[in-house]
């Protein structure tokens, strides 16, 4: 999985997290290095679908949450791919 | 960050800068740069920039200029015939050219005209008309990769256009032996398309198409 936007949500899911934080968080559990424009990409597309928003903070290191409706997104999707990823592992199994 | 990355940062839209760029720079200036960063900051920044529906409408709009042009290249497009000239050793560029501006002058020129009944001499003074068959209706040129030498002339009705590729092309070979004519003039055929004239109308069409996109935003 390397969804720019799902890694980001996905990092967003445990803490409210700032552009660098969330670059290191998602190297670290998905292993993928999010390039800042890729990065900041993303976080623009997020933020205009109101799936994140931004936090009061330090106008360089400004941390972002997720929303309500980001977190549902999120669900729907990590659901979607835990089926396909259950359904590809039993038939690698049965094959 | 580098100046590179800082330059690339100019490319992102004025609000979206206003918005990000602060946090994009500290995000930069905390982490080492990598080397595919500025392509990333780049490529990014085209996606930011230029939407889907931008993109459409430039390759609609270069889609509508340019079949527009192409129609009307191949609908005002004249024949053209070719002959081949191999000069002979010893004949240089110089030589060559001398020989051209001998056969292609005023009077044979004029007579040619005259006698193929070339063009509609009541509409412009022979001098002009003249001209105009020597600047853009006769070429003659070297082929590239080659020493060979290549005359084209061109116009609307293809029996004048290979009869009087006939005439020039004997003219130049006739009691000189600088070059030798191979074979003789082509049957005439559509001229090849205009390169420069789509060029410019697909670019045209691009910025058609980008203008027309911006001014329905404006408006929506």
């Amino acid at each position: 999985m390397s969804d720019p936007s799902l890694l980001v949500l996905a990092s967003l899911a445990a803490a409210d997290r700032h552009g660098y934080a969330i670059m290191e968080d998602v190297e670290n559990f998905a292993g993928v290095r999010l390039g800042p424009g890729t990065l900041y990409g993303a976080i623009t597309r997020l933020e205009e679908r109101g799936w994140i928003r931004p936090l009061a903070g330090e106008e360089r290191r400004r941390p972002y949450r997720l929303t309500a409706e980001g977190r549902r997104h999120l669900q729907e999707q990590l659901t979607g791919l835990q089926a396909i990823v259950r359904t590809g592992l039993r038939r690698l199994e049965q094959g | 960050m580098t100046k590179l990355q800082r330059l690339i940062l100019r490319l992102y839209p004025r609000a979206w800068r206003d918005r990000y760029v602060l946090e994009l720079e500290g995000l930069l200036q905390d982490t080492p740069t990598r080397p595919g960063d500025a392509w990333d900051l780049f490529w990014n920044a085209m996606i930011i920039r230029f939407s889907i529906r931008t993109l459409l409408s430039t390759i609609l709009g270069a889609t509508v200029f340019l079949s527009a042009a192409y129609l009307i290249d191949r609908a005002r497009a004249p024949y053209e015939s070719h002959a081949i000239f191999l000069p002979a050793a010893g004949t240089g560029p110089r030589e060559i050219n001398q020989r051209i501006q001998q056969v292609l002058n005023r009077n044979a020129l004029k007579s040619i005209i005259e006698t193929r009944e070339l063009y509609d001499t009541t509409a412009l003074p022979m001098e002009d008309l003249v001209e105009r068959m020597r600047s853009h209706s006769i070429k003659v040129g070297p082929v590239p990769q080659s020493q060979n030498i290549l005359l084209v002339f061109q116009h609307p009705d293809p029996a004048k256009t290979q009869a009087v590729t006939t005439e020039i092309s004997h003219g130049l070979v006739a009691n000189w032996n600088g070059m030798r004519l191979i074979g003789g003039a082509s049957p005439a055929i559509p001229a090849s398309v205009n390169r420069s004239l789509l060029l410019a109308a697909m670019l045209l069409g691009c910025i058609t198409g980008i203008v027309l996109n911006k001014r329905l935003s404006l408006t929506k």
